[in-house]
């Protein structure tokens, strides 16, 4: 219970679709979704195999706790081996597919080989069927969607599919799944694509049962009314995580530019404030509502409406309704990253990014890497087919997205990532990346929490993995944010764990998540347990990671924010102090100084 | 004295709009402004509040003094996604 207690696996080589029970042991141990499904990716694979081959596995995965009642109980993950980064890759989205998933009866999906020709899978509760796509293939993301739900006549089934990014295998592909979300990061869409996967599509009507239903419903009972009435909910739902921008700017940590600066004089035009005022093309703001994944009180997610008249979309219908809106990460990594304050043309690069399934944060930070290669001149216009890649240009990012979405000219290079076309063209050192995957929208000089954050991630550079902000934005030092950091990594590995989203942050402590696990699964879950669970996880991950070929030197920043300091904010004259960090971090974990767990930490953990 | 106030995602009681000037008795302490923008914050939370763009952790905030002419910025503690 609360588990399904059973997965799928789904051999693409030969076609054959099996029901096997869940490992129960493994599931006391690692809990569920990035957990269980790391566990199972470890346990079934070798480390050093290439991720775009047929040995990789592509893992769909939920939490125990998703499809439940329980407030945010709507996540879900994609797992395996990153193309991104080399180490692991685990993706996190919302929406409505997992628990869709979980509804069906299923913890996990794992998909390993490769079919022959493109497949896509359905579930309807127990009966599961392969099927051909190649009708679907070369298409996108918003086609693909409604046409297999019109197709199996169910406008309710969820999908979850790979636009033309993952196809080509762009190593920053996402898997998209109900129009507009997104298990962005690392890479994920092109392992489905090296899988000639092309999209799930799910109707679960089963429901999902806990152990304890009365004392699980005082439970989420409890947890809901400590959250709604939180300020901290309210400014969510209000203002999304758009309104961050303006922190970071005024604090000076908004990496601007491929991170030569750390605030945009063009902030006000693309700011939280800025998505609600009405335009003069339709009097209508670009924001015009917000959305809810499923089981969630918070709804932070933006619904946008791009100006009609705007260049980039005219004459195109398919731009010219409410879709997904800028988030504080697109808005980021389009806006400041590449010196670009058009509104608009923000707001287009995200849509295309969902219908062709892009990460926007690699792709956003991606070409502003590339976008200083170009003026530097390692790059003219002989090599982008005659884009002006200049900072700042809203054109070239028009230009640019569609390309990298279709796998097109100079798009295909950007499609690598930072790393790679960084070391392309003779300038590694341009890349702003943690093992290959680029950064999200905190300067690591300004906030040394992050910055630490962002050198440990188990997934390379990542604003999930940990969180530091309020360390971080109350001061520059390094004093304490070991600490936080090593904590909240912890707390984020079982979180992301559970089914539940990491954004109630810390409004709900281990000690409001403990009693729902108590009273959804078998076994006694205390606090001391669910915490235990969150550094095993985490030192697995490392464990795994090592293998792969993680050194101490990959604990590391970029040359930029190590060695030039930061040119104005509240860091001005700063670096980011990562020396003085990493040998108490390492400490507090129970690792070598090289940063190896020591064998009586993994004792501890029961992963010796 | 005068100083003008920039808060951002917080609704401010004071100033709705966000922004401001406020007039004050010179050397008066940030704590004492903070609670006179009226800010909707949880009673636990630790919002950043910065000075011409430095950072005022809360510890030293009973005994930082505002000076004619500063600029304070105050958002909350928001997580990013």
């Amino acid at each position: 219970m609360s588990w399904q207690g059973k997965i799928l696996r789904v051999d693409l080589s030969t076609g054959s679709c099996k029901s096997e029970p869940l490992n129960m042991d493994w599931a006391a141990a690692y809990v569920g979704q990035r957990g269980l499904g790391s566990k199972y990716l470890i346990e079934e694979t070798d480390p050093n195999i290439d991720p775009l081959s047929p040995d990789n596995r592509l893992i769909i995965a939920t939490g125990p706790l998703t499809g439940t009642m329980a407030s945010t109980g709507g996540r879900w993950s994609v797992i395996c081996k990153s193309p991104l980064t080399g180490v692991i890759a685990c993706s996190n989205s919302g929406g409505y597919f997992g628990a869709e998933l979980k509804n069906a009866g299923w913890d996990m999906v794992i998909f390993e080989g490769k079919a022959s020709k493109p497949v896509y899978l359905e579930i309807k509760d127990d009966e599961v069927t392969l099927h051909d796509a190649s009708a679907y293939w070369g298409r996108s993301v918003w086609e693909v969607e409604p046409e297999l739900k019109a197709r199996h006549g169910d406008p309710q089934a969820r999908v979850a599919s790979i636009g033309r990014a993952g196809e080509s295998q762009a190593r920053i592909a996402a898997v998209i799944n109900d129009l507009h979300r997104a298990a962005g990061r690392s890479g994920v869409g092109a392992v489905m694509g090296s899988k000639n996967l092309k999209a799930m599509i799910v109707r679960g009507t089963g429901g999902v049962s806990v152990k304890d239903p009365a004392r699980f419903m005082a439970a989420v009972k409890a947890a809901k009314d400590k959250l709604d009435p939180s300020e901290r909910r309210i400014r969510l739902g209000k203002f999304g995580t758009h309104a961050m921008m303006d922190a970071t700017h005024s604090f000076g940590s908004l990496p601007t530019r491929n991170c030569r600066d750390m605030q945009f004089e063009g902030v006000k035009k693309i700011n939280a404030k800025s998505v609600t005022v009405p335009r003069l093309s339709d009097g209508k703001p670009n924001l015009i509502g917000t959305k809810a994944c499923f089981g969630c009180t918070i709804a932070c997610g933006r619904m946008g409406l791009i100006d009609p008249t705007y260049k980039a979309v005219e004459g195109k219908e398919r731009y010219q309704k409410g879709t997904g809106g800028l988030e504080y990460e697109n808005a980021y990594a389009f806006g400041p990253m590449c010196g670009i304050d058009d509104l608009d043309a923000l707001m287009y690069a995200n849509m295309v990014c969902n219908e062709d399934g892009l990460d926007t944060i690699s792709f956003g930070a991606t070409l502003s890497a590339a976008m200083e290669l170009f003026e530097i001149g390692a790059i003219t216009t002989k090599e982008t087919g005659g884009i002006d890649l200049s900072f700042g240009n809203a054109d070239a990012l028009i230009a640019m997205v569609e390309l990298t979405g279709k796998g097109e000219g100079f798009g295909k290079e950007i499609g690598m990532g930072s790393k790679r076309l960084c070391e392309k063209y003779g300038h590694p050192e341009l890349s702003m990346t943690v093992r290959g995957q680029e950064f999200p929208g905190y300067e690591p000089r300004a906030m040394k929490g992050m910055g630490l954050a962002y050198a440990t991630s188990s997934r390379g550079a990542c604003h999930l993995r940990a969180a530091p902000f309020v360390q971080d934005f109350s001061s520059t030092t390094t004093d304490g944010k070991a600490e936080v950091v090593k904590f909240t990594q912890d707390k984020n590995a079982l979180v992301d764990s559970l089914g539940l989203c990491t954004f109630p942050g810390p409004v709900w402590d281990p000690a409001d998540i403990a009693p729902k696990l108590d009273a959804a699964l078998p076994g006694d879950w205390p606090v001391e347990r669910v915490m235990a669970c969150g550094e095993r996880i985490w030192n697995m991950e490392r464990l795994y990671n090592i293998a792969a070929g993680l050194g101490p030197k990959h604990d590391t920043l970029p040359d930029r924010q190590l060695k030039e300091p930061a040119k104005s904010g509240a860091a001005k004259g700063q670096t980011a102090d990562l020396e003085k960090m990493l040998p108490e971090y390492y400490e507090l974990r129970g690792w070598t100084p090289d940063g190896n767990p020591k064998p009586e930490t993994l004792e501890r953990l029961g992963l010796g | 004295m005068r100083i003008t106030v920039e808060v951002h995602a917080i609704t401010c009681g004071l100033f709705p709009s966000g922004e401001g000037a406020l007039d004050l008795s010179p050397d008066t302490p940030l704590t004492d402004v903070l609670n006179r923008l009226d800010l909707k914050t949880d009673p636990d939370e630790v919002f950043p509040a910065l000075i011409n763009g430095t950072p005022v952790p809360p510890n030293e905030r009973k005994q930082t003094l505002l000076k004619n002419g500063d600029h304070l910025v105050v958002f909350p503690p928001i997580e990013g996604g």
